[in-house]
C-alpha cells in the first residue's frame, strides 16, 4: 500500500477547521444585526470619523460615510450567504429536474437537453450574469435568481450521470418489473440515491456563487449600497486602495475563508461519496 | 485525426448556435430590451429610437425575432452600439485583439507554469529529499489559497502591491497615455509590454494555481501505475521517467480540463480587465452593462462564447495529440 | 557454468513494512549461479515479489530494507537502498539485471509504441537512437511479433503479445540475470505456453540466469533446475527440482505440490 501524499494532505486537520469556519459564518449570518456593535447603516455624520483605520472602538475601521466596517461585514455575511443559499436552492431545483429528465430517457430528448447544457457552459458565467444585470439594478432577491439561473448547468450534469448509473441497478430493475410508474421510479427509487451527489455539488456550487455575487457587487452591478455585502464594502475601499486597506482586507478574508471552507468540505465529502471520480 | 477534428467542429458549431439561442432566451426573459440588428441611424433622437425599438419588439412574433437574431449573429451583424454610436462589430474588432493578447499571454504562462509546478509537486514522494517535499507542500497550500480567492481580489491585491505600493508597474491601461503615440515602434511595443506584465501575471497566477492542482493529482495517480515501475526497472533515469513516462500520460486529462476551465477563465479575465483598466472585451462588456448598451453587451457575449468554443476545440486537439487513443474514439 | 563465484548472492535479506508491522522477507539467503534457472515459489503473501523488487532496489516506497541485508551481484555489493547510490543500480537495471512483470498490459506505457519502449532500454544505456531502433526490430521478430506490430500501442495487443514485447524489452541488452515475476499468471494457457517458450529459448541463447517467480509448480517442473520455497517471508526449502517433487522436505512444499492438478491418465 502506497500512502499517497494526497490522502495525508486531506488529513484530520483540514475539514475540522473548515467546518468550524462554516459554523461561524452560519452563526454570524443568522444572528446578523444582533451581533454588530454598531448600526451598519448609521453614519455619525462626524467628518472626523470618516475612513478611520482599525481601532478599539471600530475593530475593522470605518468607511467613507463613517459607518462601522465590522458591523457592515457582519450584516454583509447575511446578504452574501443568504443570496448564495437561495441561488444554490434554485440551481439545485432546476438542475435536478433537468438532469433527472435527461437521465431517465435514452431518446433524442436526452441529447437535446444536454446540448443546451453544453451551450450554457460555453458562455462564461460572469458574462451571462452581466447580461442579466443589464436589465437594471438588482435587489438581492433578483440577484439570487440570476445566480441560480447561471449555476444550474453543472448540477444537471451530475444528476444526469447519477440517474443513468442508478437506473441500471438491480433494485430499480426490480421495481420496474413490479410495474412501478416512471415518476414513482424516479422519485422513490432513483432520486434518493442521487441525493448525496446533489449535496456535494450544492456545497461546491455555493463555493463558486459567493465570489460571483461579491464580484458583481464589487463592480457595482450587484447588491447596491446602503445594503451591505462583502463585495460592495470592497468597492468602497477600492478607490483609495492602501489608504483604506481595512475596507479591502476584512471582507476579502471573509470571502476567502468561507469559499475555502466550502471547497474543503465539499471536496472531502465528494471523496467519500464518489471515490472513483478524479477531477471534475 | 481529420475525422475527429471535423466531428468536433460540427459539435462546436451546434453548441454555439444553441448558446446564441440561450442568450436570446435570457434577454427575452429580462424586461425592456431592444435587440434587433436594426440599422438605426446614430443621429436619431433617443426618444424616437426608443419608440422604434418598442415597435420593433412588439410587432414581430417571437419566432421571427429569434430567426432574425440568430441570422444577424451568424452574419456578424451585431447591431449598433448605443453608447458609442458605432457598429458593435467595429467596437469589438478594436477590443478583441487586446483581450486575446492578455488572455493568450496569461493562459500560456499559467498553463505551462501550472503543468510544470503540478508535475513537480506530484512527483514528490518518500524518495525525494525532505526539503523539496516541504517546499512542495508549502506551494500546494499557497496554491489552494489562491484558488479559494476570487479573481478580482487577486487582481486588486496584485495591483495594490506591485503598482500602487511598490510602483513597479503602471496602475492600469494598455498604454501610457499621452506618451505612447510619440514613441518609436519598438518603444511602443515595450510600453504595451510593461502595461501587460502585471495583468498577465495575475491571470497566470490564477490559471496556474488551478492547473497545478489538477496536474499534481493526475501525476500522483500515474506514478502509482505499474508501467512506471517497469520503466525504472529498465534503468531509465528518474528525470526521464517523470517526463517521458509519467507526465506524458498525466498531461492528457489536464489539457482536456483546461478546455473545460476556459469559460470560468474568461469570466475571471473580465474582472482582471476591469480592475487593470485593460481595454479589452471584458471591460467593454462591463461598460456596456453599466451603460445599458444592450447590443454591445450581447455582441460581446457572443464573441466571447465563440472564443471559448474555439479554445475548447484547441484543447481537445492538443489532448488527442498527447494521447492518441482519444482521436481514435472514446478511451 | 563452472565459475568460482555465484552470479547472485543474497545474505540475510530482510524487508519490513513498518506501517503495517509486517515482515515481508525474513532473513532470506540464497545464491544463483551463472546460467542457472531457479524458481522461487510460495503461496500468496509469502514474500516472493518483495524479494524480487528488493534485488533491483525498487521496493515499495513504504518498505524498509534492513541494513543487515547484503546483496552481491557478480561480486559487487549492491546498495540496499536506491537512494544511497542511484546511479550504480540504474546502470545495472535493464542492462545486466532485467525484470519482467505480471500483467503486461498494465506494465507497458500506454502512450508509447511497443517498439519505442523496447528501444528505450538500449537508449538509456548509451546506445544511439538508430541502432536502438534496429535492435528493437530484431528483438521483436525474435519473440515472434510481426514488425508491423512494432508501431502498435499496448492496448492494441493481446496479453500474450504484450508479455512477449516485455521479454524483448528485458532481454534486449542480454542481461546476465533475468527476474521474471509471475510472467504468465494473467495469461490464458495458450499464451502462457508461447511466452514460456520464447523466454526459455532466449534464456538458453543468451545463457542468462533466470529467477522465475511463480505459484504454478507445473511451470516450474518444465522450466527450472532448482527451486526455492518461501513461506511467510522465510526460505523453507532450497532443492533441485527432481528432489523437491520426489521428496519434499517441508510441509509447505508438500502442500504446494499436492495443489497441482494432475490429469488422471489411464486407470
Amino acid at each position: 500500500m502506497i500512502a499517497t501524499p494526497a490522502a495525508t494532505l486531506r488529513g484530520t486537520g483540514v475539514p475540522r477547521v473548515a467546518t468550524g469556519v462554516l459554523a461561524v459564518a452560519l452563526f454570524v449570518a443568522l444572528c446578523g444585526g444582533l451581533l454588530s456593535p454598531h448600526d451598519p447603516n448609521a453614519f455619525s455624520g462626524i467628518v472626523g470619523m470618516q475612513n478611520m483605520p482599525p481601532s478599539w472602538a471600530h475593530p475593522f475601521g470605518t468607511d467613507g460615510l463613517s459607518r462601522d466596517v465590522l458591523s457592515r461585514v457582519i450584516v454583509g455575511a447575511r446578504i452574501s450567504l443568504g443570496v448564495g443559499a437561495l441561488s444554490v436552492c434554485i440551481a439545485v431545483l432546476l438542475g435536478t429536474a433537468w438532469g433527472a429528465v435527461a437521465g431517465s430517457t435514452d431518446s433524442w430528448l436526452d441529447d437535446l437537453l444536454m446540448r443546451v447544457v453544453d451551450a450554457m457552459l460555453v458562455i462564461p458565467r460572469v458574462l451571462l450574469l452581466l447580461v442579466l444585470a443589464s436589465a437594471g439594478p438588482m435587489s438581492p432577491w433578483k440577484l439570487a435568481v440570476a445566480l441560480g439561473l447561471t449555476a444550474w448547468p453543472p448540477m444537471s450534469r451530475v444528476v444526469r450521470a447519477q440517474v443513468r448509473a442508478i437506473r441500471q441497478r438491480d433494485w430499480v430493475l426490480a421495481a420496474r418489473a413490479l410495474g412501478a410508474s416512471r415518476t414513482r421510479l424516479l422519485v422513490r427509487h432513483i432520486l434518493p440515491g442521487v441525493m448525496p451527489h446533489i449535496a456535494v455539488a450544492a456545497t461546491l456550487s455555493f463555493a463558486s456563487v459567493i465570489p460571483l455575487e461579491a464580484g458583481l457587487s464589487f463592480l457595482g452591478l450587484g447588491v447596491r449600497p446602503p445594503t451591505a455585502s462583502w463585495g460592495n464594502i470592497m468597492r468602497d475601499g477600492a478607490d483609495r486602495m492602501l489608504d483604506t486597506w481595512w475596507m479591502l482586507l476584512f471582507p476579502a478574508l471573509a470571502i476567502i475563508a468561507t469559499v475555502a471552507a466550502f471547497n474543503a468540505v465539499g471536496e472531502r465529502w465528494r471523496a467519500a461519496v464518489d471515490p472513483q471520480q478524479v477531477v471534475r | 485525426m481529420f475525422r475527429f477534428l471535423l466531428g468536433r467542429l460540427a459539435q462546436s458549431a451546434l453548441v454555439l448556435g444553441l448558446a446564441v439561442s440561450v442568450v436570446f432566451a435570457l434577454l427575452r426573459a429580462a424586461p425592456g430590451d431592444p435587440l434587433s440588428g436594426s440599422t438605426l441611424d446614430a443621429t436619431t433622437a433617443p426618444a424616437t429610437r426608443e419608440l422604434l425599438r418598442r415597435q420593433y419588439a412588439l410587432n414581430r412574433p417571437l419566432l421571427e425575432q429569434y430567426a432574425h437574431f440568430v441570422g444577424s449573429a451568424l452574419r456578424g451583424e451585431l447591431g449598433m452600439s448605443l453608447s458609442r454610436g458605432r457598429p458593435v462589430a467595429q467596437v469589438l474588432r478594436d477590443v478583441v485583439p487586446n483581450t486575446v493578447l492578455l488572455m493568450g499571454t496569461g493562459l500560456f504562462l499559467g498553463i505551462l507554469g501550472g503543468i510544470a509546478l503540478g508535475a513537480w509537486q506530484g512527483s514528490r514522494d518518500t524518495r525525494s529529499s525532505a526539503t523539496s517535499a516541504r517546499v512542495a507542500r508549502m506551494s500546494e497550500r499557497i496554491g489552494l489559497a489562491i484558488i479559494a480567492t476570487p479573481e478580482y481580489i487577486v487582481a486588486t491585491a496584485m495591483l495594490t502591491l506591485f503598482a500602487a505600493t511598490w510602483r513597479l508597474f503602471p496602475i492600469g491601461g494598455m498604454v501610457s497615455l499621452g506618451v505612447h503615440d510619440s514613441l518609436g515602434p519598438v518603444a511602443r511595443a515595450g510600453d504595451v509590454l510593461w502595461h501587460l506584465t502585471l495583468p498577465a501575471l495575475t491571470l497566470a497566477l490564477i490559471v496556474g494555481a488551478g492547473v497545478a492542482r489538477y496536474q499534481r493529482t493526475e501525476m500522483r495517480l500515474v506514478l502509482a501505475r505499474p508501467f512506471i515501475r517497469t520503466a525504472r526497472a529498465k534503468g531509465v533515469p528518474e528525470a526521464r521517467v517523470l517526463v517521458h513516462h509519467a507526465l506524458r500520460n498525466a498531461l492528457g486529462p489536464v489539457i482536456t480540463l483546461c478546455g473545460l476551465l476556459l469559460p470560468s477563465l474568461v469570466g475571471g479575465a473580465v474582472f482582471v480587465e476591469a480592475i487593470f483598466a485593460w481595454p479589452g472585451m471584458g471591460r467593454t462588456m462591463v461598460e456596456a452593462v453599466t451603460g445599458r448598451d444592450y447590443p454591445l453587451a450581447i455582441g460581446a457575449v457572443i464573441v466571447s462564447s465563440v472564443l471559448v468554443a474555439l479554445g475548447g476545440l484547441l484543447a481537445d486537439v492538443a489532448a488527442a495529440v498527447a494521447d492518441p487513443r482519444l482521436a481514435r474514439g472514446r478511451r | 557454468m563452472s565459475t568460482s563465484r555465484p552470479l547472485l548472492e543474497v545474505h540475510n535479506l530482510t524487508v519490513r513494512f513498518p506501517m503495517h508491522e509486517v515482515v515481508a522477507v525474513d532473513r532470506l539467503s540464497f545464491h544463483i549461479a551463472r546460467g542457472e534457472r531457479v524458481a522461487l515459489v510460495g503461496g500468496s503473501g509469502s514474500g516472493k515479489s518483495a524479494t524480487a523488487l528488493a534485488l533491483i532496489g525498487l521496493s515499495d516506497a513504504a518498505a524498509v530494507v534492513e541494513a543487515s541485508s547484503r546483496i552481491l551481484f557478480d561480486g559487487h555489493e549492491l546498495p540496499a537502498l536506491d537512494a544511497e547510490s542511484p546511479d550504480t543500480l540504474r546502470t545495472l537495471r535493464g542492462n545486466r539485471i532485467a525484470m519482467i512483470f505480471q500483467d503486461p498490459a498494465a506494465a507497458l506505457n500506454p502512450s508509447m509504441s511497443v517498439r519505442d519502449q523496447i528501444a528505450e532500454t538500449a537508449l538509456v544505456h548509451g546506445v544511439s537512437p538508430a541502432v536502438a531502433r534496429r535492435d528493437a526490430d530484431v528483438m521483436l521478430a525474435r519473440v515472434g511479433l510481426h514488425s508491423s506490430l512494432g508501431h502498435a500501442y499496448p492496448h492494441e495487443l493481446s496479453g500474450g503479445q504484450c508479455q512477449r514485447a516485455m521479454i524483448a524489452m528485458a532481454l534486449l541488452l542480454r542481461p546476465a540475470l533475468i527476474i521474471a515475476d509471475e510472467p504468465t499468471s494473467s495469461l490464458d494457457v495458450i499464451a502462457q505456453a508461447q511466452v514460456l517458450t520464447v523466454l526459455g529459448d532466449l534464456q538458453r541463447e543468451t545463457r542468462a540466469a533466470l529467477l522465475l517467480i511463480t505459484h504454478d509448480l507445473g511451470v516450474v517442473a518444465t522450466t527450472c533446475t532448482r527451486v526455492l520455497v518461501m513461506h511467510a517471508g522465510q526460505l523453507v526449502e532450497d532443492a533441485p527440482v527432481e528432489r523437491l517433487f520426489r521428496a519434499p522436505a517441508h510441509p509447505v512444499s508438500a502442500a504446494l505440490i499436492r495443489a497441482v492438478p494432475r490429469l488422471a491418465v489411464g486407470r
